[in-house]
């Protein structure tokens, strides 16, 4: 008695876990650590104009509403000091003859945050050597019918 | 002798089928697919307001009555906002120059501060010095930013030339 052996085909699971994997693969970020979930991003208006993309190298900074600055994953005691090996880091990596002023210093500061708080790290890293900022906002839903 | 297929067909070159084991490259693709859903974290859609840095620079006072709410130096026009903020954060009261906009909330203060800055800029200032009480909260600080920001020029470009300095308390 001859005995059938049952074999699954595992060629569209496998299509599956491909396409699968494809989509995770492209929307994987891993600078994740940069992005603090402790922040609330302050929600400014709908239309927005068009965001410039930004050249050269970017240091997140995350400014929680107590004034805690959370910078590659973990609260910055003494700001100043990480700010100063940053650039030399940003000045060893870049290439001969860049300036460093091509940092851009990415502010992801609590909506409850005060602006006083917020001018006393912009000073800081103004007085170590960074210049550009960018600020990071949430933009409302747009609201559907005539404006 | 020829061998026969699945189906009873003769193989026509008489050799055998070649089998690929995929069980292995499944396994292979699942721990791939494990390890990208357990790292998976959906970031939400966030937009920036890129701004240059406030300058020490000294502003002084336009004597023209026609750009009266507007600050001259060396280099154009500068439309002098200030903010001033409330202890708890909100704002106050804002004024272009010398003309002042206020209102009972903040909803109905933002739209005619919108109003009052696209007249101004349309008089030719291409830069915004805004002056910011400490107290003020963040989010509004931001709200009067993308409202600069979206502000077009005569030459149809946004304006882009935003500084922020605080505003002392005297």
């Amino acid at each position: 008695m001859s005995s059938m052996r049952a074999e699954p085909n595992l060629t569209p699971i496998l299509d599956m876990v491909f396409q699968l994997i494809t989509f995770f693969m492209l929307v994987i970020n891993f600078r994740a650590t940069d992005f603090n979930k402790e922040v609330s991003l302050p929600v400014v208006g709908a239309s927005a104009p068009a965001d410039e993309e930004l050249q050269g190298d970017m240091l997140v900074l995350n400014i929680t509403n107590d004034g805690t600055v959370i910078a590659r994953g973990k609260p910055q005691l003494s700001l100043k000091n990480f700010l100063v090996n940053e650039l030399k880091g940003f000045e060893i990596t870049s290439k001969k003859g860049e300036e460093p002023a091509s940092v851009t210093v990415v502010v992801r500061a609590d909506r409850d945050l005060t602006f006083r708080v917020l001018n006393n790290v912009m000073d800081t890293c103004k007085s170590v050597g960074f210049s550009q900022f960018v600020f990071v906002v949430m933009r409302k839903a747009k609201q559907p019918g005539p404006q | 002798m020829r061998r026969k297929d699945r189906r009873g067909h003769k193989n026509k070159r008489g050799h055998d089928d070649v089998e690929l084991n995929v069980a292995a490259m499944l396994d292979m693709a699942f721990q791939l697919l494990a390890f990208f859903i357990l790292t998976f974290t959906p970031s939400p859609i966030e937009s920036q307001i890129m701004m240059r840095l406030p300058t020490d620079k000294a502003v002084t006072q336009a004597p023209s009555n026609q750009i009266s709410a507007t600050d001259v130096v060396d280099e154009g026009l500068v439309v002098p906002i200030t903010i001033y903020s409330t202890p708890e954060g909100e704002i106050e009261k804002l004024e272009i120059g010398q003309r002042v906009i206020s209102a009972p909330t903040v909803e109905e203060l933002l739209p005619a501060f919108r109003t009052a800055l696209a007249d101004i800029v349309q008089l030719g200032s291409d830069t915004v010095s805004i002056r910011v009480g400490e107290d003020l909260r963040y989010e509004r600080l931001m709200q009067v930013v993308d409202i600069c920001g979206k502000q077009e020029l005569p030459t149809g470009e946004r304006l882009s030339k935003v500084s922020i300095v605080p505003l002392k308390a005297n």
